[in-house]
């Protein structure tokens, strides 16, 4: 008898040692059942249909239908947790970056390249993973994907603000960073700066990605950048991002530096550190948004940014795909405004 | 988590990747403008890279890993594919084969470094042409032994589902017999005795299917090899490969790989000639070769044909002279076919076929040799300045064939299914006699008859008109009298003793499902016996009107 605990795991890459070698790792979990294998997208959705599995890890390089259009196709057809499995090399990164915009819950790095990697920690990673993946309600992330974006407006000449809005989240944020960022009009007054959970090369990814797909300028934020108005940074992975204000050509300005000091909550770059940082400089000109993610990383952040008077934005329980980080927030009663997903542009406009 | 068990997985997928690597490679070779080949490398390369990471074979890795780079920037169309970026690849594959071939035997991978430096080459140095050697390419060319034995077939599910079931099926058929024989119920054996026999050559064609592999299996490796030979000839081939999904028996598949490489060896070293001689010859500058495996009825047909120079009939008679092979006075009166046949001649191949560049006698007598062995046959056609085609022919050595079975008097025969075109009833009347032979007009044309009891010598009350199977070879038809057809069966086909053997009408017997034996019809030497039949009655007819 299969227990009602048992998660149900379809396993698609196109390499048949890589699907024996997944298969093996997931089903030495005894929590764990791999109940099918499919060798490319289109064998992977006709399986998905009769095996009907909890959750689906994705090889993103395959030949013919690719991982995204699969994923997309999963999506469409039989919305399903879908966990990625990724490499560590440019196109490898971006092509994971759309996946978790189109819908994927989380990604794990798979051995590749010159880098070696410890085979039992992606394993641990990975059932780890998909253990939290199977609990994941999947149609609030088809919620997500399916709404559309409203634009929000401001009416030519806003006067820029002083304003600054720091987010931070974690597992389940691309997507709805994408519907945030997407939904913010040109001529944005304020700076943003985004903590998303994340390791190197993958933040950059993440970067050119909201750039594309948002009306303002995106990048990876690199030590020493200016913080200007209209943009939004990016802390790279593996780096704590802080800002501090210095004199330049006669003027105050906000510039960010990047450190490698140890990680906070095991995590790197972390929520808390940037959160605390931008409370102390901006006072009560910070807002922070902390939004879906595991764990409990920004509420420290998030507490820090209120007592300077700054105000605070939690994503609700019912958008949020892992409701964990906003849940602290909530619960220790640091939120100012619970907005659902879909409101939090709309709360940005209405706080600058 | 221990990944060595992965390592034979591992090395299986590695070498589907390598291959792909290669064709891939070869093919944007002959055509640079089309790009496609480029992502199915960048995806072959990639794969392996991640799989060499997992297996902890790090300088493989790596070797994949910076190739990856190289083909990215071709992709993305920031590197134009040069000459020579196509041979540094075409080195790093022998390297990763290297490695996969130590890593295969045990040993560590090997060293990289070489690799890895050219490859950088290339990315630093945009435009900059390397110092381009004469390659030395020809590494796989030289050792036929690099085609590899087959160590693992891959069998369908539903093979081995089937093969599961049989055996379960044979268990209980054995405790049925153990149960029978125990009770001293004698009379219900033989009942599963007949059931037994069916499992075992049910058994035993799986078996067989299950052994069958596609000769793309060898063929794989020759566009590569072709290429590199060529290259170090100097000289333009297009070698065309057809027919690679052919199956054989892997027995079959395992030894013609030598042969080949001789065959394909011979054609680039001697037959294709040089490009400006071709072009002199009114030839294309490019040579072709074509390598193409087809079926035809029990056998499976292997040729090797190029356009090159061929040998003349001529030139063929006088060296066998001069090397003694043949005396003058008989070498004269040698048809074209007996001609070409001394070329299989181990003295013959010794002397005229010395390649120039390795030094090593090429021996058609070795190919034919090998594929004797294998049951085979090998056929020689040339044509000086025309070419030259070379055709192995091998049964197909599934001992299991369809028969349509006949009973003639009280004896069954079996007559292959691959020659039979249809049965038919004729009456009476409408056979003719035909300079003492029965003939029958049918659509096909006159058919000749040959009534199998007559044929065997049976007592037996003669009829008028006939049930006759028709059977063909190629266009020309016969038809088979024989008195009851019984059904259509696979059977088992069991070689003859020697003595019955050289009847040569039948091609073996098999054991019937009532425990009795049938024997099966070599149509081909029927076919044979009725045209010297022929021939001989047309002798006799002709000696009679002179007398």
């Amino acid at each position: 008898m299969e227990d009602t605990e048992t998660v149900r795991v379809l396993v698609v890459d196109d390499s048949f040692f890589m699907r024996t070698l997944v298969s093996d790792m997931l089903n030495s979990d005894p929590d764990i059942k791999v109940v099918g294998a499919a060798k490319d997208g289109n064998n992977a959705l006709e399986k998905l249909k009769t095996l009907r599995p909890d959750v689906i890890t994705l090889d993103y390089l395959m030949p013919g239908l690719s991982g995204l259009r699969t994923l997309k196709r999963i999506m469409r057809e039989r919305p399903t947790p879908v966990i990625m499995l990724s490499a560590y090399t440019e196109e490898g990164t971006a092509a994971t970056i759309e996946c978790l915009e189109a819908g994927a819950v989380d990604f794990v790095l798979k051995p590749s390249g010159t880098v070696s990697v410890d085979i039992e920690k992606v394993k641990d990673k990975l059932t780890a993973k998909i253990k939290r993946a199977s609990k994941v309600n999947i149609q609030k992330i088809k919620s997500i994907l399916a709404r559309k974006r409203v634009k929000q407006f401001l009416a030519p000449g806003v006067v820029v603000k002083e304003k600054v809005f720091v987010i931070g989240s974690s597992t389940g944020g691309p997507s709805v960073l994408e519907l945030i960022l997407s939904e913010l009009p040109s001529n944005f007054p304020a700076a943003i700066l985004i903590v998303q959970h994340m390791p190197a090369k993958f933040t950059n990814s993440l970067a050119e990605r909201l750039n594309r797909t948002s009306e303002i300028v995106v990048k990876e934020a690199e030590g020493g950048d200016v913080v200007e108005p209209g943009k939004a940074y990016v802390a790279p992975g593996d780096f704590h991002m802080t800002v501090k204000r210095i004199m330049t050509e006669g003027a105050t300005r906000a510039i960010i530096s990047l450190n490698q000091g140890p990680p906070v909550h095991g995590l790197r770059p972390s929520v808390d550190v940037t959160m605390k940082s931008v409370a102390d400089v901006y006072g009560e000109n910070a807002v922070g948004i902390i939004l879906t993610g595991m764990g409990r990383d920004g509420a420290e952040g998030m507490r820090a940014i209120k007592r300077r008077n700054g105000k605070t934005i939690a994503q609700d329980e019912a958008t949020s795909l892992i409701y964990g980080m906003p849940r602290e927030v909530i619960e220790k009663g640091d939120a100012d405004y619970v907005f659902p997903v879909f409101e939090i542009s709309q709360g940005i406009i209405q706080l600058l | 988590m221990d990944v060595s068990k992965y390592k034979e997985m591992f090395l299986s997928e590695a070498k589907e990747n390598l291959q792909l690597l290669n064709e891939s490679l070869l093919k944007l070779e002959k055509n640079p403008a089309d790009l496609k080949p480029v992502d199915e490398m960048f995806r072959a390369a990639h794969s392996l890279k991640g799989m060499a990471a997992t297996m902890n074979y790090s300088k493989l890795a790596g070797l994949c890993h910076a190739i990856e780079d190289v083909l990215d920037k071709v992709r993305k169309k920031e590197r134009k594919l040069t000459s020579e970026m196509v041979e540094v690849f075409f080195e790093c594959f022998d390297n990763l084969e290297l490695s996969l071939r130590r890593i295969s035997g045990g040993e560590n991978e090997a060293d990289v470094a070489g690799s890895l430096s050219k490859l950088n080459g290339l990315l630093s140095a945009p435009g900059e042409k390397l110092v381009s050697e004469v390659p030395e390419g020809a590494r796989l060319a030289e050792e036929p032994s690099s085609i590899e034995k087959i160590r693992e077939i891959k069998v369908k599910v539903e093979t081995l589902d089937t093969l599961a079931g049989l055996v379960e099926e044979l268990l209980v058929n054995k405790m049925l017999l153990d149960q029978l024989y125990a009770s001293g119920k004698f009379a219900d054996m033989p009942g599963a005795l007949d059931a037994l026999g069916r499992l075992v050559s049910d058994l035993q064609y799986n078996v067989m299917q299950a052994r069958l592999v596609p000769v793309a299996q060898i063929f794989h490796r020759f566009p590569r090899m072709v290429r590199d030979l060529a290259r170090r000839e100097r000289k333009q081939v297009n070698l065309v490969v057809e027919g690679a999904e052919i199956e054989l028996d892997r027995k079959i598949v395992d030894k013609l790989g030598e042969p080949l490489v001789h065959l394909l060896r011979n054609a680039v070293d001697h037959g294709i000639e040089v490009p400006k001689e071709r072009k002199n010859l009114g030839k294309p500058a490019t040579g072709t070769i074509r390598l193409v495996a087809r079926r035809e009825k029990d056998y499976a047909i292997i040729e090797v044909e190029d356009d090159g120079g061929g040998i003349g009939e001529e030139k063929v008679k006088r060296v066998a002279v001069e090397k003694g092979i043949i005396g003058r006075k008989e070498v004269a009166g040698l048809g074209y076919e007996e001609t070409v046949a001394l070329l299989f001649d181990s003295r013959f191949s010794a002397a005229e076929r010395v390649t120039e560049v390795s030094g090593r006698g090429v021996g058609l007598d070795v190919v034919k040799r090998t594929v004797e062995s294998l049951g085979g046959t090998v056929q020689v056609a040339t044509e000086l300045g025309k070419g030259m085609k070379v055709t192995l022919r091998f049964p197909l050595t599934l001992a299991i064939i369809s028969a349509l079975l006949t009973k003639v008097g009280e004896e069954v025969y079996a007559v292959p299914l691959t020659s039979v075109v249809r049965s038919v009833r004729v009456k009476g009347e409408d056979v003719k006699r035909v300079v003492g032979r029965e003939v029958v007009v049918l659509s096909e044309g006159n058919v000749p008859l040959l009534r199998l009891s007559d044929f065997f010598s049976f007592s037996h009350e003669r009829e008028e008109g006939a049930l006759m199977v028709l059977v063909n070879r190629g266009n020309e038809f016969l038809g088979l009298g024989v008195d009851e057809l019984l059904d259509k069966q696979d059977i088992i086909v069991k070689p003859l003793d020697r003595l019955v053997r050289q009847s040569r009408v039948f091609a073996g017997f098999t054991i019937l499902g009532d425990g009795k034996p049938a024997l099966i019809l070599d149509v081909n030497s029927l076919f044979d016996s009725v045209v010297e039949e022929q021939r001989y009655m047309v002798d006799s007819r002709a000696r009679e009107n002179i007398s």
